[in-house]
This record gives C-alpha cells, structure tokens and sequence, in this order.
C-alpha cells in the first residue's frame, strides 16, 4: 500500500520538489548580487524597524554570507511554499479515494482501516523527508560552492523544516475527515497554512499578543535559534512531537468512525 | 454462511434500512432484489463495513464481522460501479489486489481474464465500463472467496459476456461459493438465483424460493364484470370501470370456487412473468 501510494503522488511530489530547488538554486544565484549592494542593503535594513527585522529573523543575522541569505529568505520560503505543499498532500490524501470512489477497493481487502490510514501517513512521512533532503542537497551544493558550508548548521537548516512540513501535512489529514470533497478540504487546509504564518507575523509585530506565538507551529521551527546559537531548543521540538501524537490519535479515532460516503 | 440480525441503518434522520434479518445458506445464490432506494446497497455496505450500522449484527462464517479483521480474506466484492486507480494498468491493479491476500491469487486472475477477454496492459482510465467492470469481476473471483457479494454485477456487460458471467458464477456454486447477488434485472435472478430476498423502503418483505415465485400460487387474474362484491379481489394491478386485474395468491381451484358464487362477463386466468410478481411486492401487498 505504501508502494502505491508512492507511486500514485509521485508526480506532484516530483513537481513541487522540482520548484522548489529551482527557486533555492535561484536564490543562491541572486546572492552574488545581493553581496555587492550589501552596504546599501545594510542601510535599508537600518531603516526598518527591528521588530519587522526579527519577522525575517534579520535581527540576528545579515546578508554579508551566503547561510545569512540562506538562513533568511530562503529558508522562510522553503518553510512556507513547502507547508502549502504537505497541506494539500495531507487534505487529499485520504479524501481522494473517497471522491473518486477507490477507496471501495480498499475496503473491500483484508485491511483495517488503521492500517490504511498509516500508509499513507508513512507515505507523507517519507515525501517531506526526500523533499527536504532534496533540497537540503541544493544549500549543500549552494554553500560549498560559496566556501560557506558548517556540516552542524546545514543539518539542522535542513532538518526544521521537516518537523513544519509534517505537522502541515498531519494535520490536514485531520482537517480532511471532516470534509467530503478534495476542494473545499485543499482550500481549508491552505488557508490554515497562512493563519498560523499570519499570527506568527502578528505575535512577532505586536508586543502586546506576543504570547499567541506559542500557538502557531512556524514558532517551533523557526531557524532563529540555529543562527545563533547554532542548535534547536529541544522543547520545542518535543512540543512539535507532543502535537503530532495528538493530531494522529484523533486522526485514527475520527478515520475509524467514518463512513464512505 | 451469513446471517444478518436485526439490521437496522440510519443515513443521519432517514431509515435506510430497518430490522432486516436473513440469511443465506452455504453454496447458494441469494438475490437480493428491490428498487431504488430499497437498501440492497446498504445491506451489502454493512457487510462489507463501508458504513456502520446502528444496529444489529451480521455473521459470516460463524464470526461476527466487529470480532474479525479477516473476514474479508473469504469474501469478494463486486460493486455496482467499478472505481480503480485510473494511473494503473489492468495487470498492476491485479498485482496490487493480489498483495492484500496470503494465498497467490495471479494466475487465477489471467485465467479469468483470459475467459472475459481482459486486456491486461491497458490502463484503468482507458477502460470502458463495461471492461471496467469486468475488471471488478476479476478483482472480485481472483482470490476463490468463499463468499461472493456482487452489486448490480451484470450492468455494463454486453448479452455475450452477461452469459459467461453467469456461467462463472454456476461454477463458483458448484464449488460451494455462496454469493449474494443484487439486481434489478429479473431475467437473470430467474436463471441464476436459488432463493430470493424482496427488500422495499429498507424492509424485506419476503423471501422466497425463486422456483416457487416462477411457478407455484401466483396468477393473474383479469375479471370483465361487476367485481365490486367480491371480497378476494385484492392486490390489484390496474381497474378500468367494470374490469379489474389482480394478483391472486393461493390454490387456483379455491379461486374457481370463489368465482363462482359471482356472475360477471369474462375471466382470464393468466401465468405472472417474473416482473409482475416483483411489482406486487414492491407496490405493497393488499393495496387494492
């Protein structure tokens, strides 16, 4: 079943990797130009205010390397375009049998419906890591090739982001029982996507609601932490944990109650 | 082989189907037969767990379908549209099927295939429906189930391959397949069938013997007259004026006796077809 289910997504999968180290090639390739206006950059960044800074995590850390570069723009749009991404995975996933019927097939087999739901959770687990070791390669490939590569800081550049992508991914399987077409339920899961960037920009912008930061994933798998102190807070990865068991427990308790429609 | 207890199914606030018990019996063709909206498709979907039920319980083998997780290893499903993964090729979805079973159920599956004229490197999304279901005969025989549970299964299927079909399922009998079969069409739930459930508005109304329905007790009877007195006219089929035409249930010569305590014009005595019985039972009996 996992085989299958590889195989049936492995055309998005192909696409959306093939972007996306597109656009992180290109990134690396805009760094030159970046790197000689850097002291204009430098005085836009002045400009700004520092709470706007922080939303970039350009607080910590500048333009003047490429893992700057990286570590900012790059890594914010690998963490967002990738979350669409394992989004509408994860709110099709399941329902896509459901709307086009084969999920008869399925049920009609010596399976449980555990076993079919894990499937193609494991399926998901195994697409956003060969997405993110893809295009971990890519910042491999691009700070090599700039003499600006520390083993510690790419692993963990390129590890984070999984923790986000699953969690998207998880979650809009969540979000998919309760829905009966693909549409409505890839629409949903992607507008969840941008609420949680959205109140995390709003947490880091506005002092007074800060603390709803703690209710958005994008906080736990921020890359402030490896910018500057080279490492991940363990708790928030263990929070990150806590709320994958959650999301898949009920995942498996509503799957189980639910019909074919 | 199947027994269903006191089934009883809610789609949120309508009855689908309401208290049905039957059971069918090791090595026969059961049809289960009725129009649209009866519940021979929520029987089969309870059977197979597609939907929960609210109440009741359904045996298969002796084991109660909520204790088993492999019930299904015995049981072949064939529904009433086939649904398979478009991007598959006949002969992957047959080697994704066989992957769910212990046993090695391939060559069974060619053979098959080669009986229904299937050709196995085409793709799923090039299939036509009737292919298609003739995939879904395969996929539902591939694994020699014990138990056969078949939804509509010979519509798409050109009169030639409705033959070999049907032949199919004469050999699975012989074996000792038990199969349930669901249909609207009565010519060949007269062919096939060994005993009959009649379901209307989630209901089985009766369950007979296929030979008995065909030729024993039921006849058409057309009076030209003044019926109006005649207290056994019932079941009525139509009524124009002074004629009425009716279904009469029972021994003929007590019908004769009957007739003639009456004087009227004319009366004709006729043998039901299979359809006419059928529509007494889904129009509802003693409806006059």
């Amino acid at each position: 079943m996992i085989k299958k289910e590889l195989y049936g997504n492995f055309k998005g999968f192909t696409v959306w990797t093939f972007i996306m180290i597109v656009l992180f090639a290109t990134v690396f390739l805009m760094y030159p130009s970046i790197a000689k206006d850097t002291d204009m950059i430098d005085q836009l960044i002045a400009t700004m205010d520092e709470k706007m800074l922080a939303v970039f995590n350009m607080d910590v850390i500048g333009f003047e390397t490429v893992f700057g570069w990286i570590a900012t723009e790059g890594y914010l749009m690998l963490l967002i375009a990738g979350s669409c991404y394992f989004a509408m995975l994860g709110s099709s996933i399941v329902l896509k049998e459901e709307n086009d019927k084969t999920i008869e097939f399925l049920y009609a087999k010596p399976v449980t419906k555990y076993k079919i739901l894990f499937s193609k959770m494991l399926a998901g687990l195994l697409f956003v890591i060969g997405f993110d070791l893809m295009i971990g390669f890519t910042s491999f490939v691009g700070l090599s090739l700039s003499n600006d590569f520390v083993f510690n800081k790419w692993i963990l550049i390129t590890t984070l982001p999984m923790m986000g992508h699953l969690f998207f991914f998880l979650l809009s399987i969540l979000i998919s029982m309760f829905f009966t077409k693909t549409s409505k339920s890839s629409a949903i899961c992607l507008g969840v996507v941008f609420i949680f960037y959205f109140i995390s920009l709003i947490s880091t912008l506005v002092d007074k609601i800060s603390c709803i930061k703690f209710l958005t994933p994008f906080y736990y798998v921020e890359a402030r932490d490896i910018i500057t102190k080279g490492n991940i807070d363990i708790f928030n990865i263990l929070i990150m944990l806590v709320s994958y068991i959650v999301i898949i427990a009920l995942s498996f308790r509503l799957y189980n109650k639910k019909e074919m429609a | 082989m199947l027994v269903i207890d006191r089934l009883t199914k809610y789609y949120g606030k309508t009855l689908a189907v309401n208290n049905l018990s039957f059971s069918v019996k090791p090595g026969e063709i059961f049809g289960l037969i009725g129009p649209n909206g009866a519940g021979k498709s929520t029987t089969i979907r309870s059977i197979l767990k597609l939907i929960n039920i609210n109440n009741g319980s359904i045996m298969i083998d002796g084991i109660d379908i909520n204790d088993s997780q492999d019930y299904k290893n015995n049981i072949g499903y064939l529904p009433s549209e086939v649904s398979l993964y478009p991007e598959m090729t006949v002969k992957q979805i047959f080697a994704y099927s066989d992957s769910f079973y212990e046993k090695e159920c391939l060559n069974r599956a060619y053979l098959l295939s080669q009986e229904l004229d299937i050709n196995l490197s085409k793709k799923i999304e090039d299939l036509s429906f009737g292919n298609l279901k003739k995939v879904g005969i395969v996929l539902a025989m591939m694994h020699e189930p014990k138990l056969l549970i078949l939804d509509e299964p010979t519509t798409g299927l050109d009169p030639l391959k409705q033959e070999v079909f049907l032949d199919l399922l004469k050999e699975e009998k012989k074996k000792g397949t038990t199969i349930l079969f669901s249909s609207h069409n009565l010519n060949e739930v007269k062919k096939i069938c060994d005993r009959v459930g009649i379901l209307r508005e989630g209901v089985l109304v009766d369950i007979e013997e296929v030979s008995n329905l065909v030729l024993n007790d039921f006849v058409i009877v057309t009076i030209f007259g003044d019926y109006s007195k005649m207290n056994f006219v019932k079941n009525v089929i139509a009524k124009n004026g002074k004629m009425v035409k009716f279904i009469y249930r029972g021994e003929t010569s007590e019908l004769i006796k009957n007739l003639n305590l009456f004087v009227f014009d004319k009366v004709l005595i006729e043998e039901p077809s299979l359809e006419e019985i059928f529509m007494h039972y889904y129009r509802g009996e003693d409806n006059d």
